[in-house]
């Protein structure tokens, strides 16, 4: 019995220490305690029935050696998330130790997504996650999962970020695993392959198995310069979970020859207007094919044809053609009617022009909100300045909108419940990480505005609300963005060493 | 997200089914003749078709279009819209990097993924 005993303390060490935890928290040596008690507690089962006594005894032992295991393994696949849940409350699994009412709720929103979901199952979850004290990634991931699971799909992204990019002190390696594999997933059904690629090539220390080897998929079949040789593809695919679901993939970027390692070629310039929008209509539909680069050189290309002295004649014919200045020239009298040569001077020919510049920007708006990764590109031109400049003001008066109810509610004290505070915070995060990737320069006026009142209600939420989890990914955030100021940089880092405690 | 071209295609040009280079007269035909027709309930009227794959168009998209083209400035800048060179749609669907259909099914989702 004492090297059952042992074997229990052993395996709970070595599960928590996988866990990503440094040193060995109160709650484990009570966990190991109660684990323990239970299993004495089953022993006279043995003796009293029998084959039936050591079967209990079997299953008494799987469940407490590797309740994560049963969860994972048996639970969650059969889409039970009542069960899952309360298998989670009672059994106590290693990776969500920290966490455990959270983590119940991880294991029950997990065990939602096998399943047609339901609303009062995703609203008990949400209370559930809600009541955890305290919440860290797995109550993050949770709450991701069943943002996603409502259909809010802008939201759960955002707190599959948020929970992705978390200390690992503060997420088990196999709950950051299911909040990655969820982005790359969402990125890769869309075709969305740079993202894929930017979440799952991590290096060594931060790459996970799978998302990396759907990232070096992704290189194959976007033509990435970095793609690898097909060995090297299929030992990734070996090494990864999931193979009988991503072998269809594979074969698709097997059949992709690899792209050379020179830089990809620049789209040949269009000769006029018509050429040029017919080149950049499906790279709008497929916008996710293309990078940055090629990108903004399609969009640089329209802007170019606008500006030829072709597509200006034409214009200024057509104004006259149509009357359109006859009203517009002060005298009327047909002296004041220039010649076709002399139309393109006329105003009314740049305001053509910047009708079809607004009206083109209008589509590029939304694609741009989605994926600020299209306007990587160095030259932009005024229509990608136009759609940019759109988006980040946007972006820049949401951001300033949660400023101040941040402001508001802290003078009020009052405090959203745990999933709408980690939710609001997602969001606002990821708004100002997209004004960030579309103007890096506005970092600076970025974190000023943001500075005061989000690290205030960072200390509320770590004071009063006792949320420290939140409030230590908040000031991360505000210090990796603070080196324009040294004394909230050193404020913000001694803010975030505390949280960590 | 939605049809990012979806602007594109309710081109007034494109909607009221007649060339940049239609008069005015012709326009305001072409328009009536389409509110003739979607009055009565004509299918085929529902639907045109554009160098971006079809759409469909209702009496407001018809009114609305044939409001557009009355404005001398708002017409030229269709008009350049509307001219695009063959060839247009229809490139992107043997791209080798296209979208993963279903890759939500190798995270074992059998729940609504999040639209």
């Amino acid at each position: 019995m004492g090297g059952v005993g042992l074997l229990i303390f052993i395996i709970l060490f070595f599960a928590l220490r996988r866990g990503g935890a440094s040193s060995l928290p109160k709650v484990f040596w009570q966990v190991a305690f109660w684990k323990f008690l239970m299993f004495v507690a089953v022993l006279p089962l043995i003796a009293m029935t029998g084959l039936v006594g050591v079967a209990v005894l079997v299953l008494e032992i799987i469940l407490l050696l590797a309740p994560a295991l049963v969860l994972r393994w048996i639970v969650v696949p059969l889409g039970v998330p009542r069960v899952a849940y309360w298998g989670a409350t009672y059994c106590w699994p290693f990776e969500v130790i920290h966490e455990s009412s959270a983590g119940a709720a991880f294991y029950g929103a997990l065990a939602l997504t096998r399943r047609r979901s339901s609303r009062q199952a995703i609203d008990w979850l949400e209370e559930s996650v809600n009541r955890a004290q305290p919440v860290r990634g797995a109550g993050v991931v949770a709450a991701g999962l069943l943002a996603a699971l409502r259909g809010d799909r802008h939201r759960a992204r955002c707190l599959f970020l948020v929970a992705d990019g978390l200390h690992r002190k503060l997420i088990p390696k196999r709950v950051r695993a299911i909040a990655r594999d969820w982005l790359v997933v969402d990125a890769a059904r869309i075709g969305n392959w740079h993202e894929v690629i930017r979440l799952g090539r991590r290096g060594y220390e931060d790459s996970l198995r799978w998302s990396y080897a759907i990232a070096r998929i992704g290189e194959r079949l976007s033509g990435d310069p970095r793609g690898c040789r097909a060995w090297r593809l299929w030992l990734c695919w070996l090494v990864a979970p999931r193979r009988l679901a991503t072998f269809a993939l594979l074969r698709r970027a097997l059949a992709v020859p690899r792209a050379p390692k020179q830089a990809a070629a620049e789209p040949a310039v269009a000769a006029d207007l018509p050429e040029a929008l017919a080149r950049l209509a499906p790279l709008l539909e497929n916008r996710y094919a293309h990078d940055g680069r090629s990108f903004a050189a399609s969009v640089c290309a329209v802007d170019a044809a606008l500006d030829g002295p072709a597509t200006r004649t034409l214009v200024g014919q057509r104004l006259l053609a149509l009357g359109a200045c006859s009203e517009k020239v002060e005298s009327g009298s047909l002296q004041d009617m220039r010649p076709p040569e002399d139309a393109t001077e006329r105003p009314d020919v740049d305001a053509v022009m910047s009708g079809v510049r607004a009206r083109l920007a209008d589509l590029l708006v939304p694609l741009i909100e989605e994926s600020p990764m299209l306007t990587s590109g160095e030259v932009r031109g005024p229509i990608l300045d136009q759609a940019v400049e759109r988006v980040r003001l946007r972006l820049f008066r949401d951001i300033e909108a949660q400023c101040k109810d941040y402001n508001d509610r802290l003078k009020g004290e009052t405090s959203l419940p745990t999933v709408a505070e980690w939710e609001t915070w997602a969001l606002m995060r990821d708004a100002a990480n997209r004004v960030l990737e579309l103007d890096p320069e506005s970092e600076i006026a970025l974190f000023h505005a943001m500075y005061v009142p989000v690290c205030n209600f960072a200390v509320f939420q770590h004071n009063k609300c006792m949320r420290r989890t939140l409030a230590h990914e908040i000031y991360s955030w505000l210090h990796r963005h603070s080196q324009s100021d040294p004394s909230a940089a050193q404020l913000l880092l001694g803010n975030v060493r505390a949280s960590e405690a | 997200m939605t049809d990012p071209l979806a602007a594109w295609r309710g081109n007034p040009f494109f909607v009221l089914g007649v060339s940049t280079q239609a008069s005015r007269a012709e326009v305001e035909r072409a328009g009536q003749k389409l509110l003739g027709l979607l009055a009565l309930g004509s299918a085929s009227a529902r639907h045109y078709d554009t160098p971006f794959g079809p759409a469909t168009r209702d009496a407001d998209s018809v009114r609305q279009a044939l409001a557009t083209l009355r404005d001398p400035n708002e017409r030229v800048v269709h008009e350049l819209l509307a001219n695009i060179a063959p060839g247009a749609a229809g490139k992107h669907t043997d791209h080798p990097g296209a979208a993963w259909k279903g890759a939500e099914h190798a995270l074992g989702w059998s729940g609504r993924w999040a639209e």
